[in-house]
């Protein structure tokens, strides 16, 4: 999918510096920020790191910062649930699935099922007794439940390392090396 | 593994974003639970020690840092050992971020899926090519995304 926003965003170098940390963890201390200034080094203050989160939340670069919970272990169940909707219903389709709180992703996707989404519950019972529900309401009836059967990989790291860059960076600091 | 309601009240503060009107998010999210910042700090390395809590970090957008296309690649390959290969074949890839195998159904034969984010379209479409070639696996389709309705963290309590 292309986003509206599809050009690269300027990062500064303080920003990838950040978000190379960041991205993988944020430090679980008294004072997080100012941990993540002394692993930057260079100078870098506690009060930089501070706005320079902040501005990647504002910006939408980051959605999010807290933790990631391992939902099976929290004792949720999910699945990846396709659904093959008429073409001048999946709007509607689409926007009624996403009013329910245990899905999380939803896609418009190109394929006879077209409908794509991620759906959790606290029990298996559960589960289908909301699968059941969302074909009463959506009337669509071709679904398919396709629960993982087996994980062979799941983390998202993207390299910000000021070398990575083809942009180049407006801050005036230099260049560090990559340190993974 | 049974949660009290204080850790309900703990997940409930960290499944969105930690406060960020301060310089000691921790401090305010223990205030927040009535508990000691101490007390918070045991529970989330205990948490993360048995794997309930997968990281602390930053979910990034990846539309705006230059990871533009997003599709799902999905892959018959009813040999289990066979489907082990096609992923490790995928998972050599920098643009595929997660690999499953999920059930089959008459009118799905698809057992494998991988997720790409790609610079360019094509580029996922060489993915694919490759993969198929270097693994003999042909019966493959790539699924675009071409509306995004939703995307968002699960809220648990």
């Amino acid at each position: 999918m292309v986003s509206e926003n599809a050009q690269e965003l300027p990062l500064s170098w303080l920003d990838r510096a950040v978000l190379n940390i960041v991205q993988s963890r944020f430090p679980v201390s008294h004072s997080p920020y100012l941990d993540i200034a002394k692993e930057i080094g260079h100078g870098i203050s506690e009060d930089e790191v501070y706005r320079c989160i902040r501005s990647l939340m504002e910006r939408g670069i980051v959605r999010r910062l807290g933790a990631v919970f391992d939902t099976k272990k929290l004792g949720f169940m999910s699945a990846l649930v396709a659904m093959r909707v008429p073409e001048n219903r999946i709007d509607e389709v689409g926007h009624l699935i996403s009013s329910y709180p245990g899905v999380s992703h939803n896609y418009k996707r190109t394929h006879d099922y077209n409908l794509w989404f991620t759906l959790a519950a606290p029990s298996r019972a559960a589960m289908f007794e909301l699968l059941e529900e969302i074909k009463q309401r959506s009337g669509i009836t071709d679904i398919l439940y396709l629960p993982t059967v087996r994980m062979h990989k799941i983390y998202v790291n993207f390299d910000f390392s000021p070398s990575s860059s083809e942009t180049g960076s407006p801050g005036s600091h230099p260049p560090t090396e990559k340190d993974d | 593994m049974r949660f009290s309601d204080l850790d309900k009240d703990i997940i409930h503060q960290l499944q969105g974003t930690i406060p960020l009107d301060t310089l000691h998010p921790y401090e305010e999210i223990a205030r927040r639970c009535g508990i000691s910042e101490e007390k918070l700090f045991e529970k989330i390395a205990l948490w993360r020690e048995k794997g309930i809590i997968r990281r602390i970090g930053a979910i990034l957008k990846h539309q705006k840092v230059g990871k533009l296309y997003n599709a799902m690649s999905v892959w018959r390959v009813p040999d289990p050992n066979k489907a082990t290969e096609v992923a490790q074949t995928l998972m050599a890839y920098k643009e595929i971020t997660h690999c499953y195998e999920r059930p089959t159904y008459p009118e799905w034969p698809y057992n494998l899926f991988a997720m790409m984010h790609c610079e360019t379209m094509q580029r996922c479409e060489e993915i694919a090519r490759e993969v198929a070639e270097k693994t003999g696996v042909h019966e493959y389709r790539l699924l675009l995304s071409t509306k995004e309705y939703k995307k968002e963290s699960l809220q648990y309590f």
